[in-house]
């Protein structure tokens, strides 16, 4: 009988517990073996409170059911980012899991909106006030999205915001009941074999653990990625500057949002995650520009409800890895990168590198060409992520010198020459590798007041009254369906009020996105 | 006022762009002048076109039914390919009967390592009916077998450029006609207008150029162009049939009546003589036409307010891909975009950067018909048996796979998104699909009968 295919993951936070999970549930147990090393001695981060919707389909993946997920974890759901003080001082606009309006004559949607605010139309509304899912967030409503996609309901999607430890805490008892060992203990070295893979991990009570593939999700320290293989670093801490953050747990909210709230402030940006249980609040800044005394006083004094406990430091360089997968370890979650939690990606970021991770599977031996794709398809993820990211700094015109820096920054290519395009004709082209599609991209670019130049040739044939009133009528029948949508809170306490699940679109936008 | 919108150049290429911006524009009040030049380079006397000629069709407003007649046309499910003693189906639409459905291309790899003599066309709806030359679009309440059943249409090429010309002319297009072209550009590099014979001048705001052959300046290769025509009757064919040859590949396009045959070679070393005895050996026909031409190989379609999508398209244009299809895609992705100026460089780098990828995609494609194991793309199928991620339609999935699981390549590893269902459960899932594909086929009329249908109810 051919032996068993080791596998060892580093580091029990949620990216390694996902991990564990989702090989337990696709690996069959007579020809592999999964072991998860924790250290009780070393803490975790806890990333990824606030999520997209992608996570549903995660869950749904490994067979964890929504209820269950809802209480084990003190869930709420999300249905968008609320962006406060980005740009300018005084903005605020959402970016929701959702589209806005619908096309019209063939022409996206927004180019109409542009026009019919070019044109100084009194009875235009926000963007975002075309969206069904910024409706809900802002009416503190909820309902499930339904699967006809002729229905406007059919145009959003929802996440959750979650406690990242619960939720650690789920998997592992998932990922033990079906079949994965835990073992505590704290690695003290690493052996290569000559091919320079690695061959086992020495424990601090002398344990050795032999293993034929490695996933490395010890955070930050990136112990078998970076210091075994030396895989180095892309620090993207030019576009991106904020390095640290405070984190601060504060009492419920007793009517929490179905929002993420991301506000700029002096030198970074606070958040608000809202929980069942608690809400969860930090202030990631620069530190060039911000002390340590002065964020923890801006953190405190921003907080809504009463603190917790005293807030937590982080630090951390932004960038990535120059390779997730190297020899036959494999990094996920922060050993493999690290980008700002302003869009609540890092949990599809381990998702997606988990997925790519089964469907690029290796033989004993790894292969160069599954190595190979699994890589690719990671830069390209994270690449992409990080523009939309440098994007709601650069986008701004607010006074402090941490947002001057941001607003004259060089930029990557693959960003500016988006914006510059955006900025000519108002128009956008669509990738299909990779997470952000037109929806977020317009969401900040008009929420952070970006003007095209000029707009589409074909707009000015149109008739503008008529355009006026479908843009009326359209408002009028996405605040009727909001109004009989059940109020989020209440959803949270009575989950059969939520309606009847549909399966999950793997898409941020729902079943047309 | 909009800017004028000047097509030119000859032929299926010039009549196609201007009926997509014709009926694109007109309700906005645009005025299309189509330019008509010379013929440089003749057109294949039939033409391949992919499943995304009718959705182009209901976007026109133009019936298929009318070009079916009018063009002589068959309907196509994909291509039937023949190497030696093997052969295998590339179809257009996706295998099994839900496209959905996960790792259902990896189960059928399963099984073809587990069992030799099954065919991967067995879990193909196109597959399986175009052996038995059989057709039928997806009945409107089935839409969820439109996407396995997609299909093209072979159509003669004369009389498909007369029916879109028509088209256009009934659509208020101008057309204008010259020997001669002299292009005139401002200062900025910009086209300002064009000047025809005798003198005459038009006004150009974008010029959207549908010639193939290379200007001066865009590196080109010289290509060897064969083609014959054939009586015999192929309406049990709902397919192109694709040969393998020394040289390269050699295609054939069964019309109403009779078939067309095409085949090309770019190997400068290529001895003409020798290609014509084998042509001849290979389908009995004595009276090939050869031609040689300059192809593009490179292309930045959008320059200033200067369209080059006739050399985009022609740098992917060969027996085995039809660059009508590149450019009814130059072309309606350019409108997406349609600028009210004429220079916006960020737009046209992202558009030219689009159509790299696009280009890069089929050229993959069709590298894998030579080398297949050359290319990364072949490269992750031997190991894995998953083609790869793509930007554009440009190649459909079903494509992809059936490409090269018929080239013979043979996947290294095994999904381990299905490691835990058992052989039997696997092959059993694969039965029940191949049962109903089977079901469907048995009620499926012939494609001689589909295409009476189509005609008659023209008639009426």
């Amino acid at each position: 009988m051919e032996a068993k295919q080791r596998i060892i993951i580093l580091g029990g936070g949620t990216a390694g517990w996902m991990t564990a999970a989702a090989l337990s549930r696709y690996l069959p147990k007579h020809r592999f073996s999964i072991q998860l090393i924790e250290s009780a001695q070393i803490g975790t981060v806890g990333v990824g409170e606030a999520t997209i919707p992608h996570i549903r389909q995660f869950n749904q993946w490994i067979g964890l059911d929504e209820a269950d997920f809802l209480q084990a974890t003190g869930a709420s759901y999300k249905l968008a980012i609320r962006f406060r003080g980005w740009g300018q001082a005084n903005s605020d606009y959402y970016h929701p899991f959702g589209l806005s309006g619908e096309d019209l004559y063939g022409l996206p949607f927004h180019q109409h909106w542009l026009w019919l605010q070019q044109q100084k139309t009194a009875s235009l509304k926000n963007y975002g006030q075309y969206s069904l899912a910024v409706l809900m967030a802002q009416q503190g409503k909820f309902s499930r999205p339904v699967a006809d996609l002729k229905h406007p309901a059919s145009a959003f999607n929802y996440a959750y915001h979650l406690d990242a430890t619960l939720y650690a805490a789920l998997l592992r008892q998932h990922s033990i009941d079906h079949g994965v060992e835990w073992l505590d203990g704290k690695v003290t070295a690493v052996t290569q074999n000559t091919s320079g893979d690695i061959a086992h991990l020495i424990l601090e009570d002398g344990r050795q653990i032999d293993g034929d593939l490695f996933i490395d999700c010890s955070g930050f320290s990136a112990l078998l990625i970076d210091k075994t293989l030396q895989t180095g670093y892309d620090n993207w801490q030019h576009w991106l500057p904020c390095d640290k953050a405070l984190a601060v747990p504060s009492e419920k909210d007793p009517t929490p949002p179905s929002y993420t709230s991301a506000k700029a402030m002096t030198a970074g940006w606070q958040w608000r995650i809202p929980l069942q249980h608690r809400t969860g609040n930090g202030l990631v800044y620069c530190s060039s520009y911000l002390s340590d005394g002065a964020a923890e006083q801006e953190l405190m004094a921003g907080l809504e409800e009463q603190a917790l406990a005293p807030a937590r430091a982080l630090q951390f360089v932004t960038g990535r890895r120059k390779q997730s997968w190297v020899k036959n370890c494999v990094a996920i979650g922060l050993s493999s990168g690290f980008l700002e939690p302003l869009e609540s990606t890092s949990l599809y970021l381990v998702q997606i590198a988990i997925e790519s991770l089964l469907q690029y599977f290796p033989s004993n031996p790894v292969g160069e060409v599954e190595r190979e794709l699994f890589n690719q398809k990671m830069e390209l993820e994270y690449l992409r992520v990080r523009d939309l990211l440098i994007l709601h700094y650069k986008l701004n015109a607010r006074p402090e010198p941490f947002w001057q820096y941001c607003a004259q920054m060089a930029v990557p290519d693959s960003l500016s020459q988006r914006l510059e395009m955006f900025r000519e004709t108002g128009h956008l082209l669509e990738y299909r590798q990779g997470l952000f599609q037109p929806a977020s991209w317009l969401a900040l670019y008009l929420g952070q007041g970006l003007q095209p130049q000029q707009l589409d040739a074909r707009l000015s044939a149109l008739d503008t009254t008529r355009l006026q009133h479908w843009f009326s009528d359209y408002q009028q029948q996405l605040q009727q369906l909001v109004q009989a949508m059940p109020e989020h809170h209440h959803v949270l306490r009575n989950t059969e009020l939520a309606g009847a699940a549909v399966a999950p679109a793997f898409s941020l936008y729902g079943h047309r996105g | 006022m909009p800017q004028p919108l000047v097509l030119i150049g000859q032929g299926l290429w010039l009549q196609m762009a201007t009926a997509i911006v014709a009926r694109h524009l007109q309700p906005f009040g645009y005025q299309c002048v189509a330019l008509e030049l010379p013929a440089v380079i003749k057109e294949p006397s039939a033409v391949a076109c992919g499943p995304e000629l009718a959705t182009l069709c209901k976007m026109l407003d133009l019936p298929l039914q009318q070009l079916l007649q009018n063009a002589k046309g068959t309907f196509s499910l994909g291509s039937q390919y023949q190497s030696g003693e093997n052969s295998w189906f590339v179809p257009f639409g996706h295998y099994g009967l839900n496209g959905a459905a996960a790792e259902f291309d990896q189960a059928i790899l399963q099984l073809l390592q587990q069992d030799p003599d099954s065919k991967a066309e067995q879990f193909s709806i196109a597959a399986s009916a175009a052996r038995q030359g059989k057709f039928a679009l997806a009945p409107a309440n089935r839409p969820d077998l439109s996407s396995a059943l997609s299909y093209g249409v072979h159509l003669h090429t004369e009389e498909f450029t007369a029916c879109l010309k028509h088209f256009n002319l009934q659509h208020g297009v101008t057309f204008l006609s010259s020997q001669t072209l002299e292009i005139q550009h401002n200062t900025e590099g910009q086209i300002s207008s064009l000047q025809l014979d005798q003198g005459t001048t038009i006004p150009v705001g974008h010029c959207l150029d549908c010639r193939a052959e290379p200007t001066t300046g865009v590196t080109s290769r010289t290509v060897q162009f064969f083609s014959a025509q054939d009586t015999t009757e192929l309406l049990q064919q709902p397919y192109s049939s694709v040969i393998q040859t020394s040289w390269g590949w050699l295609v054939r396009l069964p019309l109403q009546q009779g078939s067309h045959w095409f085949t090309q070679c770019t190997d400068p070393a290529v001895d003409l003589p020798q290609i014509r005895q084998e042509l001849q050996q290979l389908t009995g026909q004595t009276d090939w036409q050869h031609c040689s031409r300059q192809q593009p190989t490179e292309s930045q379609p959008w320059q200033h307010n200067h369209l080059r999508f006739g050399q985009a398209a022609a740098a992917l244009d060969c027996p085995l891909y039809n660059g009508l299809t590149a450019l009814q895609y130059l072309v309606i992705r350019w409108l997406d975009l349609l600028p009210n100026q004429s220079s916006c460089p960020a737009t046209a780098l992202m558009y030219n950067q689009h159509w790299q990828q696009y280009q890069s995609e089929v050229q993959d494609f069709l590298q894998l018909h030579q080398q297949p194991l050359a290319t990364k793309t072949g490269q992750a199928f031997a190991r894995l048996g998953r083609a790869p991620n793509t930007e554009t339609d440009a190649i459909k999935a079903g494509q992809w796979f059936g490409l090269m699981q018929g080239l013979g390549l043979k996947p290294e590893l095994s999904s381990m998104l299905l490691a835990n269902r058992t052989e039997t459960e696997i092959h059993q899932g694969l039965r029940l699909v191949q049962q109903q594909i089977a079901r469907l086929i048995a009620a499926m009329p012939s494609q001689a009968d589909t295409l009476n249908r189509c005609l008659q109810q023209l008639e009426h």
